[in-house]
């Protein structure tokens, strides 16, 4: 049987070295990646325009009526020959109708789904599937702009290889006014980025990035589209394409430019959200995972575990530490110094590679990256500790909520902008 | 129209508060970021004071706490760097230019009409009409008006 000393004494040491040993895996995955796939310079696609499939886009808006005009306009400048764009107006009380009424007007190849009633992001898209006319869907958020050869960088995934199910681009945050957003911008880099390129090395992603991505509607048609009930639409896409054996890749050049909160409680509450929704696709796929031809999948379900533990194990740690001023712990309970001391060197020193190499790879999409890698240094701090809060409030959240409830969405804090 | 910028860099647009707390965080996450270099920041006062660090690194074991804690953390580090590149590895030899699946055919309109128990007339309207209103009832049926 295993000793009280024992187990606090493993949950203390987890404490300090998961989040380094994920940066090393992160950091090696990554780099594996890169030399592999990405270093190669892959020219814009040459295929005559003759031979590409039109493509749909879908474009779900809330309460967009700022956005939806600039994000409809960078899609018109798309490079790519045979776009539809779908704007699916998802019951806003804004004036975003109106202004999808009008650009349908006046464009062409523009068409506006207005919905009665609030049905959320998921029911948007299924509609949008429906009423495309291709083969190969974009969806892009209401407040996204799209770099102009996204699509060409993105499809080619497609036509290469008849298992890809969906192509994930390449978010770059455009809102940096704020500690929140610089922070961000260095979160996107050496976190998303990084995990993004490791889980592509390891075979199966844990999702797609909502934001932007790209799909096969066949393999959507198999899957039975993005379910309506799951509070992050794409967490949940992503698992079901995986587990029916869809490829998911991820595209780095296929940049799209987003807007995120800037203030604490925005941040907080978005980060609840994604918490809170990968929670919900472990309970839903957990049966799944039993399944030997489900193997792939493991690593990505683990590695989510693991970070659920980790919240718990910190908060665990720091609980004892405080209540050791107070009262008298048995020893194998007892928190000595939250110091890590050598421990947190080595911490400092993995943060400082992680984010150079980040910004190394990074720097081949955008430029004067380094600049942010000031405020980049202690960006694990708030990250795994906004990690721990987010999924400390979102279990409960997650476990608790009704089933089959549509997720509708809210108006999120896009940042700072002027009027 | 005129375009907005792509990258929104205005400070000046924060508010009060919202630079107050942005500077006590920076402050204190500076403070937390040393603290982590504590162990490094006390070895270079003992640098200058030569006498001392053979006492306190060697004397007083500060060194063999260092090297007790190096060679599980290089060895699990080293593990998990060397199984995922031979993992990667392998998927690379195995997968190349090696697909199972053959590709499936596009999804029909009958397929649609099916998944999504529309009529003809209805799936006609979504796939034409440049502006349509819909309301899904409580059946999850569509009805287009």
């Amino acid at each position: 049987m295993i000793s009280l000393d024992t187990l606090f004494d493993f949950v203390f040491s987890f404490t300090l070295y998961y989040p380094l040993f994920m940066a090393y895996l992160w950091m090696s995955g990554a780099l594996i990646y890169y030399m592999h796939w990405e270093k190669k310079k892959n020219p814009i696609f040459e295929l005559p325009n003759t031979e590409l499939p039109p493509v749909s886009i879908l474009v779900p808006c809330h309460n967009e009526g700022e956005n939806a005009r600039e994000t409809i306009e960078y899609l018109q400048n798309q490079q790519y020959p045979h776009i539809e764009i779908i704007a699916i107006n998802d019951a806003s009380t804004d004036n975003t109708g109106d202004i999808l009424d009008d650009i349908a007007q006046k464009q062409s190849n523009v068409r506006v789904i207005h919905f009665e009633e609030n049905m959320g992001k998921a029911a948007a898209m299924n509609m949008g599937a429906l009423a495309s006319n291709s083969e190969y869907l974009v969806c892009i958020d209401g407040d996204a702009l799209l770099d102009k050869h996204a699509i060409t960088q993105m499809i080619q995934h497609f036509l290469k290889g008849p298992r890809v199910g969906a192509v994930t681009g390449n978010p770059r945050i455009r809102t940096r006014s704020t500690l929140l957003g610089k922070i961000q911008v260095g979160e996107f880099s050496a976190i998303v980025g990084l995990i993004k390129r490791a889980q592509r090395t390891y075979g199966r992603v844990f999702t797609i990035s909502g934001v932007v991505s790209m799909f096969r509607k066949s393999a959507l048609h198999r899957v039975g589209y993005w379910s309506t009930d799951m509070i992050t639409d794409d967490i949940d896409i992503s698992w079901k394409l995986q587990l029916d054996h869809w490829d998911i890749r991820y595209e780095p050049k296929a940049l799209c430019w987003i807007l995120m909160p800037e203030t604490y409680s925005g941040l907080l509450k978005q980060r609840i959200r994604w918490a809170q929704g990968g929670i919900e696709v472990l309970v839903k796929f957990f049966q799944h995972l039993g399944i030997w031809k489900s193997r792939r999948m493991w690593m990505v379900y683990i590695e989510f575990l693991l970070s659920v533990f980790w919240s718990f194990s910190i908060f665990t740690t720091l609980v004892l530490w405080i209540l050791g001023y107070f009262i008298i712990l048995p020893s194998a309970l007892q928190v000595a110094s939250l110091l890590p001391s050598w421990g947190g060197v080595l911490l400092g020193i993995t943060c400082l590679t992680q984010f150079a190499l980040s910004l190394m790879i990074d720097s081949n999409y955008e430029k004067g990256l380094w600049r942010y890698y000031y405020w980049m240094v202690w960006f694990p701090i708030i990250y795994w500790l906004v990690n721990v809060i987010a999924i400390l409030i979102g279990l409960p959240k997650a476990l608790l909520r009704k089933k089959g409830q549509n997720a509708t969405w809210v108006s999120p804090d896009r940042g700072l902008r002027e009027k | 129209m005129k375009s907005k910028p792509l990258i929104i860099d205005t400070p000046s647009l924060q508010s009060i508060r919202l630079r107050f707390t942005s500077s006590i965080l920076t402050l204190s996450l500076w403070v937390i970021w040393f603290y982590l270099w504590i162990p490094v920041v006390t070895l270079f006062g003992w640098w200058f004071q030569i006498e001392t660090i053979q006492h306190e690194m060697v004397t007083m074991g500060g060194l063999q706490a260092f090297l007790n804690v190096l060679p599980t953390f290089l060895g699990i580090t080293a593990t998990i760097v060397f199984s995922q590149f031979l993992w990667a590895l392998y998927n690379f030899m195995r997968f190349r230019g090696v697909d199972r699946r053959q590709p499936i055919d596009p999804v029909s309109l009958v397929d649609l009409k099916t998944t999504f128990a529309i009529s003809d007339t209805g799936l006609n309207q979504i796939k034409k009409q440049k502006a349509l209103t819909i309301k899904i009832d409580e059946n999850d049926k569509i009805i287009v008006n």
